[in-house]
């Protein structure tokens, strides 16, 4: 077993997914970020309008959850794409699910844990929905201010067995 | 210049042609996978190539040892967030002639892209 999956989420995995999270929004999207609050739940309600998932397996196993106010995720497009849709369309799925990606890939590197396998995203249009995950997961859970609204990430790691 | 662009994302497909056209290219052809760009490949000529890692079907490193197998010789950017040594060094093997790690900006990206760009 590997000494990070003895660590805590808290210690370990979260700085990592908070600074990936900031570098893509500064980098990408031109929006500066900042951290609001930290949640510890056992299902995820991000109560934002349009949410990526992307899961984590092999050497670390773990779902990652990017969750944005409709606001950020047009100031995103109209930033990244340089079109502002009016409405959640196929676009705006397809931004945030990059995202996810991008908050996984970049989390991943910045870990620096050999054998990390990321999956590929599903989006979710809409905030009426809860995920659940199964007991052996620790999860946590980070909202962010932006210049737009609010986003927030959770991840969900399974604890070391 | 005619070049590949390959994400199944088709918003990043969307930011890489447009910093394509910036540079001078106008002739870019989309895929949304390594099937979908192997089809397309083997079908026109290109002198560039752009591609993702991680797509459905056939991945990014699948379609360059692909390529490669073809006894082609067409530069390939990996652009990707794949970063770790050993993929970087796993893409070299496979015969990407560069790699550019997500997130990016569209300064690194043209600066990339000048390097193959001859318009």
């Amino acid at each position: 077993m590997s000494t990070i999956l003895e660590s805590d989420i808290q210690s370990v995995y979260l700085p990592s997914f908070i600074a990936s999270t900031k570098a893509i929004f500064k980098t990408m999207l031109g929006l500066e970020i900042t951290v609001q609050a930290f949640d510890k739940a056992e299902a995820f309600q991000p109560g934002h309008d349009v949410t990526g998932i992307i899961g984590l397996a092999g050497s670390i196993e773990g779902t990652i959850v990017v969750s944005l106010e409709k606001e950020v995720a047009f100031a995103a497009a109209e930033t990244f794409i340089g079109e502002r849709p009016a409405t959640i369309n196929g676009d705006i799925l397809d931004l945030v699910g990059e995202l996810a990606n991008m908050i996984g890939g970049g989390a991943k590197d910045r870990l620096n844990i050999p054998g990390v396998i990321l999956g590929l995203p599903t989006t979710v249009s809409g905030n009426d929905y809860k995920l659940s995950f199964k007991p052996d997961v620790e999860i946590e859970t980070v909202q962010f201010k932006s210049p737009s609204g609010s986003l927030t990430i959770q991840i969900a790691m399974r604890r070391p067995v | 210049m005619k070049v590949l662009v390959v994400d199944d994302s088709g918003v990043m497909r969307k930011v890489i042609v447009r910093a394509l056209n910036t540079v001078g290219v106008k002739e870019c052809v989309e895929a949304s996978n390594g099937v979908e760009a192997l089809k397309i490949f083997q079908a026109d000529q290109f002198d560039l190539i752009l591609t993702d890692w991680n797509m459905p079907e056939k991945s990014g490193l699948e379609l360059v040892q692909d390529i490669r197998a073809m006894g082609a010789t067409v530069p390939i950017i990996m652009v990707t967030t794949e970063a770790q040594k050993g993929q970087v060094v796993a893409a070299i093997q496979a015969g990407v002639s560069d790699y550019l790690t997500k997130p990016f900006d569209n300064d690194v990206l043209r600066a990339k892209l000048d390097k193959f760009v001859a318009v």
